[in-house]
């Protein structure tokens, strides 16, 4: 499974992740994301490439190690 | 007299009020990044392609700051006046000077406060409801309730008094209108920005953090206290973006789930009409030109160089329809996979608002369509008045039965 990691410089704090997979993403102080689960589980792969592509900023990376 | 340019115009006719221009589908194929004359007599890129938009709406050397000049527009007035000077705002700003303006007025807006509001949107729009029901039939659903609602939702958030909606609502109509006089424009923009001076004024002077702009105006922002003048500017962009995109973006909905009266049934289910929404916002990109950026150093992209200094129009429209992504590009589908639309914009742009918007669409359909489960538009979709000429597409009127 990927690993989450998010660029808080670039987050815009639309909030899509958080609310797409709550889960995962929160939006703390200033709206901005926050990681609440960095390895999620397998079943939720598709949803993360899915808002990983539809972040407007870019922030969000998944590494696979 | 500019020199005459060699370019070809910029296409710009409907065949159909649901769907751009046709020629942007040949674009997209062909050339999704290509140079057209504006009709004002601005050259400028128009992007086509749902790639190009994404990769050109993120890349940090194309800047939302127009740097004093006119940009392309539809306008075909040439000679305009110098508008009234707009208030900084975010639509103004480049990252790092965006960065915490940004941030300061998502946090107000998250989809999670979008959801909150479910209750009180629903209730404003049961006012309309109940008003519409004691007028009786025929009713106008844009002066009705897709204009009132949105702009009484606007204005609680941000504390702007009710009392004063409607002397909004009329402004913010002047300054989208295409071709309106620029003296009117400017009247109207100064009656607004003096309004909300004003109230800014007041709730700094009396501490109120009640509301949007009150917790605005006593912000810090890169450290420093919020300059005065600058909150009113964010004021009236959220003022004017909040209201009347919201709006016609409802009136479209209406009009759309007239020739798809199957669908109605998906809005009372909270995960079904949310997709329904979706597909809703992606077949109507009522910022219908594309929005404006300016390239700030030159920009080698898919074979093509963007100079410094073009300007770059990204058509929202247009990506929202390419078939590389959409398998039913021109058809509301909610069932197909869906690759985010570009409605909201992409980027560290992409709108505010648009937990806010998507919410206010879907329970002001969901309540309406439950209301008046019978509801029609009077005449075919394709006889209404639509907004070819504004900035902000959508219908003039809406005359519904039920
Ligand atoms: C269906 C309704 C709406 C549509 C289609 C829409 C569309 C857009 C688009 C395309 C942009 C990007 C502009 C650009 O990048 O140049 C934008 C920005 C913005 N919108 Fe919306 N909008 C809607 C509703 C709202 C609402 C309800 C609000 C406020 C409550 C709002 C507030 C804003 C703000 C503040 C920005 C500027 C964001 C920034 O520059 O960082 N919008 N909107
Ligand atoms: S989707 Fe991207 S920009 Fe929006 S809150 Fe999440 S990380 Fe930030």
């Amino acid at each position: 499974m990927p690993r989450v990691i998010v660029d808080e410089n670039r987050c815009c704090g639309a909030g899509l992740c958080a609310q797409e997979l709550p889960d995962v993403f929160d939006q703390g102080e200033d709206a901005v994301v926050v990681v609440l689960e960095e390895n999620p589980p397998a079943e939720l792969a598709e949803r993360l490439e899915a808002v990983t592509f539809a972040c407007p900023s870019g922030a969000i990376r998944l590494v696979r190690e | 007299m500019a020199p005459a340019s060699s370019l070809p115009d910029l296409p710009r006719s409907r065949t159909h009020p649901f769907h751009p221009p046709p020629e942007y589908e040949q674009l997209r194929k062909e050339s999704p990044i290509s140079r057209f004359l504006w009709p004002n007599g601005v050259e400028g890129w128009l992007v086509t392609g749902y790639s190009e938009v994404r990769t050109l709406l993120a890349d940090p050397r194309l800047s939302i700051n127009r740097f004093n000049s006119p940009p392309p527009s539809v306008s075909v007035v040439k000679d305009r006046k110098p508008e009234a000077m707009l208030p900084r705002s975010l639509v103004a700003m480049d990252p790092p000077e965006h960065t915490p303006w940004r941030r300061a007025i998502v946090k107000e807006m998250t989809p999670r406060w979008a959801r909150s509001m479910e209750p009180r949107i629903a209730a404003i729009t049961h006012e309309y409801l109940d008003r519409i029901r004691e007028a009786g039939q025929p009713a106008d659903l844009v002066t009705d309730l897709a204009l009132p609602v949105p702009s009484r939702v606007i204005c609680e958030v941000l504390g702007v008094p009710a009392a004063d909606q409607a002397f909004f609502q009329e402004q913010a109509e002047v300054r989208s209108q295409v071709g309106a006089p620029p003296e009117k424009v400017n009247a109207a923009t100064t009656a607004l920005y003096e309004y909300l001076g004003q109230l800014v004024a007041d709730k700094r002077r009396t501490g109120n953090r009640e509301d949007v702009l009150g917790r605005l105006v006593h912000a810090e922002i890169a450290g420093e206290p919020a300059p005065q003048d600058i909150v009113v500017g964010q004021a009236m962009l959220l003022l004017i973006a909040g209201h009347e995109t919201t709006a016609n973006m409802i009136g479209l909905g209406v009009a759309t789930l007239m020739d798809n009266r199957e669908l109605i049934a998906d809005l009372a289910d909270t995960a079904k009409g949310t997709a329904l929404v979706e597909e809703i916002l992606r077949m109507h990109a009522i910022i219908q030109w594309g929005i404006i950026r300016r390239a700030t150093d030159d920009i080698d992209v898919n074979g093509v160089r963007i100079a410094k200094g073009d300007w770059v129009v990204c058509s929202l429209s247009s990506a929202n329809r390419d078939e590389s992504r959409y398998s039913c590009p021109h058809l509301v589908d909610p069932g197909q996979p869906q690759a985010p639309h570009l409605t909201f914009g992409y980027g560290v742009h992409q709108c505010a608002g648009q937990s806010l918007a998507r919410t206010e669409v879907r329970v002001v359909l969901r309540e309406l369509f439950a209301t008046f489960p019978e509801l029609r538009i009077t005449v075919p979709v394709e006889e209404l008045r639509y907004r070819y000429e504004m900035w902000v597409y959508g219908l003039y009127e809406c005359p519904v039965v039920w």
